[in-house]
C-alpha cells in the first residue's frame, strides 16, 4: 500500500517536473500579487511591516484557491483516476497521495521562499521567522481543505471556480490563526497558542479532508 | 425506528405535514403576536441600554435559529447522503434560504443594535465574523445545487459541503467564550441560570417559539415544493419516455 | 396622543428599533410569500403535466 502510494507521489513529481510551467505560475502570482500591495497602499515602510504577515497570507490564500481546482482534473479526464478507484488502494489514501505531492512541489516552494517576501515587506526578523513557521504549518491545510472543492467541480465544465470559492470560508481559520500568530511574535507575546491551533488544524484536515474528498471523487464517478 | 422509516417516506410526510401546517401557522402568529405585544408594550427598557434592547426579540431568536437551520441541515444531509433518502436531501434544500435570511436578519438587527449601544455598525469580532461565514455557507450550499444539472449529484455535492461546513458551527457557538471580545457572553443558556431579567425572557421565549412555529410552516411549505418538483421531473421522464 | 408619541419615539432611538423590527418582518413575509407562491406554481404544473400524460396516454391507445 505504501509502495503505491509512493509511487503516485514519484508521478506526480514527474509530472509537475515536465510541465513545469502551472507550477512556476502559481509562484509568479503569488509574488506578483504581493508586488502589486505596496504599490495600493503605499511605500511606508512602518506600514507594510505592519499588514505584511495578512498580506503574504491572503496572496498564499488566493494562489491556492486558483491553482488548486484542477488538481484531479487532468487524473479524471485520462481515467487514471477510475482505475484508482478499482484498485487495492482507498481513494483516500489517493487524495493525500496528491495532496502531499501537490504541496512538496508548490506549497514548500512558497514556504522556501516566504523569507524573502517578508524582507521586501520589510518585516522583523523574528516575524520572518513565524512567517516561515505558520506558512510551513499552514500551507498543507490550505492544499488539504480545497481538495474537498477540487474533488466536487472535477466533473464540471463550467463553475468549477465557484465550488472552489465555496471553501474559502474554510480557509478563514487557518488566516486567522496564521496571521495572529506572527502579530504576536511581533508583539513580544507567546504565539505558542496560534501555533499549536495551526497544527491541530493540520491534524484535523490531514483525517477528514481526504474523506471528504474521496467521498467527492466518488459522486463524480458514478 | 419503524415509524422514523415511515415518516422517511416523502408522500407519508407531505400528507402529515398538511396535518401540522394549519397549526403551526396559528402558533406562528399568535406567539410571535402575544411575544411582540409583552416586549413591546409590558417589559420596561432596559437601566442600562434604553429603548434599544427591544432589538433583542428579533435579534436573538433570528440568530439562535440560524445556526439551529444550519444543524438541520448537516444532519438531515448526513442521513440523505448515508441511507440515501431523499427527504433528507429536500429537507436540506428547502431549509438553506430559511437559514440564511435568519442569517441576514441576525447581521443587521445586530448592526442596528451595534450602533447605539457599542458606538459601531460592524466591528470583526469572532461572533460576527462566524456569523458572516455562516451567511456565505448557506449562500454557497444554495449555489451547489444551481450548479449541478444532475439532481443526484448535486444533492450528494451539497451534502459533502454541508457535512465541512458544519464546522463553523461550533466556532459560533464558543466564539464568545474563546475570544474575548465586544459581543457578549451567553446571557440566557448558562449553568447557573439565565442572567437577564424575567420580564425580557418571558417575551423573548414566546418570540423565539414564534419564529421556530414560522420556521416549521415555511420549511413544511419548501419541503413540499421539493416533493412536488420531484414528481414533476418524474412525470417529465415517463413522458419522454412514451414518445 | 402623546403616549404614542413616546411609544413609537423609543426614547430617541426609534430609527434602529422600528427598522430592526421592520427588516426582519419584510424579510420574514417575503420568505414566506415566495415560498408559498413557489409551491402553488410546483403544484399546478404538476397536475397540469398529469392530466397532459394521461391525454397522451388515451391518445396513443387510440391511434392503432
Amino acid at each position: 500500500m505504501f509502495k503505491i502510494f509512493l509511487s503516485i507521489i514519484k508521478r506526480d513529481f514527474k509530472l509537475s517536473y515536465r510541465q513545469g510551467n502551472t507550477n512556476l505560475n502559481i509562484i509568479v502570482f503569488f509574488f506578483l500579487s504581493i508586488s502589486l500591495f505596496p504599490l495600493g497602499v503605499g511605500p511606508e515602510n512602518e506600514l507594510l511591516s505592519k499588514i505584511g504577515p495578512g498580506i503574504v497570507w491572503v496572496s498564499a490564500l488566493f494562489s491556492s484557491v486558483l491553482s488548486l481546482d484542477k488538481i484531479f482534473q487532468a487524473d479524471y479526464e485520462d481515467g487514471s483516476l477510475e482505475i484508482i478507484n478499482l484498485s487495492v488502494i482507498p481513494l483516500e489514501f489517493f487524495v493525500l497521495a496528491k495532496a502531499l505531492s501537490y504541496w512538496l512541489t508548490t506549497g514548500l516552494l512558497l514556504v522556501i521562499l516566504s523569507p524573502i517576501f517578508g524582507l521586501i515587506l520589510s518585516m522583523s526578523s523574528k516575524g520572518i521567522l513565524y512567517l516561515t513557521i505558520t506558512m510551513l504549518l499552514g500551507t498543507p491545510t490550505l492544499i488539504l481543505i480545497g481538495t474537498i472543492g477540487a474533488s466536487l467541480a472535477v466533473s464540471l465544465k463550467r463553475g468549477s471556480l465557484l465550488i472552489s470559492l465555496l471553501i474559502l470560508p474554510l480557509y478563514i481559520p487557518v488566516l486567522i490563526f496564521g496571521v495572529s500568530a506572527i502579530d504576536a511574535s511581533i508583539n513580544n507575546v507567546s504565539a505558542k497558542p496560534q501555533l499549536l491551533l495551526l497544527g491541530s488544524l493540520l491534524c484535523f484536515s490531514i483525517v477528514l479532508s481526504p474523506i471528504a474528498s474521496a467521498a467527492g471523487l466518488r459522486i463524480n464517478m458514478e | 425506528m419503524k415509524k422514523l422509516h415511515k415518516l422517511a417516506n416523502p408522500g407519508k410526510f407531505y400528507r402529515l405535514s398538511e396535518k401540522i401546517l394549519p397549526w403551526s401557522n396559528l402558533l406562528a402568529i399568535s406567539l410571535c403576536g402575544l411575544g411582540l405585544y409583552l416586549g413591546l408594550f409590558v417589559a420596561p427598557p432596559d437601566y442600562q441600554q434604553g429603548e434599544t434592547v427591544r432589538i433583542i426579540y428579533v435579534h436573538v431568536p433570528a440568530a439562535t435559529l440560524a445556526s439551529l437551520v444550519y444543524a438541520i441541515m448537516a444532519i438531515t444531509s448526513a442521513i440523505s447522503f448515508i441511507w440515501k433518502n431523499p427527504l433528507g436531501s429536500f429537507i436540506a434544500k428547502a431549509a438553506a434560504p430559511i437559514g440564511a435570511a435568519f442569517t441576514i436578519i441576525a447581521i443587521i438587527t445586530g448592526a442596528l443594535w451595534g450602533k447605539p449601544t457599542w458606538g459601531t455598525w460592524w466591528i470583526w469580532d469572532a461572533r460576527l465574523t462566524s456569523v458572516l461565514i455562516l451567511f456565505f455557507l448557506y449562500l454557497g450550499y444554495i449555489g451547489v445545487w444551481q450548479i449541478f444539472e444532475d439532481q443526484n449529484k448535486a444533492a450528494k455535492a451539497a451534502a459533502i459541503i454541508a457535512l465541512v461546513g458544519a464546522i463553523n458551527l461550533p466556532i459560533i457557538k464558543f466564539s464568545v467564550d474563546w475570544w474575548n471580545t465586544l459581543h457578549q457572553g451567553a446571557s440566557i443558556i448558562r449553568l447557573d441560570g439565565p442572567s437577564i431579567h424575567s420580564d425580557i425572557l418571558i417575551p423573548l421565549i414566546f418570540m423565539w417559539l414564534g419564529f421556530i412555529s414560522y420556521l416549521i410552516s415555511v420549511l413544511i411549505i419548501r419541503i413540499q415544493s421539493e416533493i412536488t418538483l420531484q414528481k414533476i421531473r418524474a412525470i417529465q421522464i415517463m413522458i419522454s419516455e412514451q414518445k | 396622543m402623546n403616549e404614542i408619541y413616546i411609544f413609537f419615539g423609543m426614547g430617541g432611538y426609534a430609527l434602529y428599533v422600528w427598522s430592526s423590527f421592520g427588516f426582519t418582518l419584510i424579510i420574514m413575509l417575503s420568505l414566506l410569500v415566495k415560498s408559498y407562491k413557489n409551491n402553488k406554481y410546483n403544484l399546478k404544473t404538476y397536475e397540469e403535466l398529469k392530466s397532459y400524460s394521461k391525454r397522451f396516454k388515451e391518445n396513443n391507445v387510440k391511434k392503432p
